[in-house]
């Protein structure tokens, strides 16, 4: 994110000219690192911030009575440079390259019109992002070659205090911009000004966040910091306790410790379920046993009765020829009462 | 606070573990137990049946038997046919016979025949 080499030039190329946005650089190609506040005299738009997907706005000049807190020095921030950029526009604090964090510009609301993607981004704007989210910014690259950078100098001031601040040195392009600004403004929600600089151009509006450093730490953090004043370099949360070395060990252990645990409890599980599973197989093989067996008892009762059919079948066809020995009894009795007849 | 957030988040871990070890469980030692359960409902009505087949069984074997033994008397029934024949021709010729005697006894003297008839 530092300054494209040809930055400086472009800065030193423009002397502040207060706020004005419009350098006379042109459209700078992708992203932009921001430029360091002191060579921005015309400050180039502050780079991109692609983790954040917004996009820094370097207005002209700007005044940064305050750092945020989160700025952080870069290589081209000095405040001694950024002094001198700033002449004009008031003292200038040193603008660091913040982390992708762009830098707001009260009149960071280009004239110009916006690339699509500052309309998108326009839109979400319109739905009054929360402060702490990172600050809208324009899209640098269409308006860079306009406007001068000032991002880095993110203040905290209201919109007001920039005005003033800014107001003696912005650029002519500044002034106008403030007006409409400042007009503009005047349609936005109250809340929203409280925490930042709106504007609106139209479809678009911007919200420039006035402390993101102390928005940010305070959404983490319970206790909120005093607002960083005149901090050129982020300084740890001192809320953060200091961490201690051993809870990685303590982590391990315990961990350890849990695991081994669990293992038993499965361990003892799997015991009680295999001792279950015997006793029902035992149970099932005792009634697999008893199923057999009547199978087999029904079998034989089939069988008996199987047997029984055939022996009565054979029974009824020896009892046929029974009937001839009936009628030769007969006839032998029929010829005996002959035979006592005769001899009487 | 913060203790009460560490608590309870902990206490969340533990319980969701403690319901999958519940059903893990749990599944096995229901099915097992309804496993068992129809066993012991069904198992004495499979006895029951068992014993009483084999009462059928043995009622059928004495039927049998019975069969079997009236089966061979009639076979040997069959037998006396022969001595029936016999019996018959041999009746039949006592009366041929008897015919004669009366014939030649008629013919020879009627007269002491009368009192031999009275």
């Amino acid at each position: 994110m530092e300054p494209a080499p040809g930055q400086p030039g472009l800065e030193s190329r423009t002397p502040l000219s207060g706020c004005s946005r419009n350098s006379p650089l042109g459209p700078r190609p992708g992203k932009q690192p921001s430029l360091p506040p002191p060579s921005l005299g015309s400050g180039e738009v502050s780079e991109e911030e692609p983790g954040v997907g917004g996009r820094t706005q370097l207005g002209g000049t700007r005044k940064t009575p305050s750092l945020p807190a989160y700025e952080t020095p870069g290589p081209c921030g000095t405040p001694p440079g950024a002094g001198l950029a700033w002449g004009p526009c008031g003292p200038t604090r040193p603008s660091p390259r913040p982390l992708g964090r762009p830098v707001s510009v009260p009149q960071a609301t280009k004239p110009k019109p916006k690339p699509g993607g500052s309309a998108s981004r326009g839109a979400p704007r319109n739905s009054r992002m929360n402060p702490e989210e990172e600050e809208e910014e324009e899209e640098r690259e269409p308006e860079k070659g306009a406007r001068p950078f000032a991002g880095r100098l993110q203040d905290s001031r209201s919109l007001d205090g920039l005005s003033g601040a800014c107001g003696g040195g912005a650029a002519p392009l500044g002034g106008p911009e403030q007006g409409a600004g400042g007009g503009r403004r005047a349609t936005i929600s109250s809340a929203l000004e409280l925490e930042g600089t709106v504007s609106r151009h139209g479809d678009l509006t911007h919200f420039v966040a006035n402390n993101l450093q102390l928005k940010i730490r305070l959404s983490g953090n319970p206790q909120p910091q005093p607002p960083p004043s005149a901090r050129p370099a982020p300084v740890p949360t001192p809320s953060i306790p200091p961490i201690d070395p051993e809870v990685l060990r303590d982590l391990e252990r315990l961990s350890r410790e849990l695991g081994a645990r669990v293992e038993r409890l499965l361990r003892g599980l799997g015991g009680a379920v295999q001792e279950l599973t015997a006793l029902s197989v035992g149970c099932i093989q005792t009634y697999r046993d008893a199923v057999d067996s009547l199978g087999e008892a029904v079998d034989m009762s089939i069988k008996g009765m199987y047997t029984l059919l055939a022996r009565c079948e054979e029974l009824e066809r020896a009892l046929q020829p029974v009937q001839g020995l009936a009628r030769q009894v007969r006839d032998i009795r029929r010829t005996l009462e002959v035979l006592e007849a005769l001899c009487k | 606070m913060e203790e009460a957030e560490m608590q309870l988040k902990g206490k969340k871990v533990t319980d969701k573990f403690t319901e999958s070890v519940y059903v893990l469980a749990n599944e096995p030692s229901v099915a097992l137990y309804r496993l068992q359960e129809h066993v012991r409902r069904s198992l004495p009505e499979l006895a029951q049946h068992k014993s009483d087949m084999q009462n059928w069984e043995e009622q059928s074997q004495g039927a049998i038997y019975t069969v079997e033994y009236a089966c061979s008397a009639v076979k040997n029934l069959m037998d006396s046919n022969v001595h029936f024949r016999s019996i018959e021709g041999l009746l039949k010729q006592a009366i041929s016979i008897k015919d004669q005697l009366n014939t030649s006894q008629g013919r020879s003297p009627s007269a002491p025949k009368p009192p031999s008839l009275a």
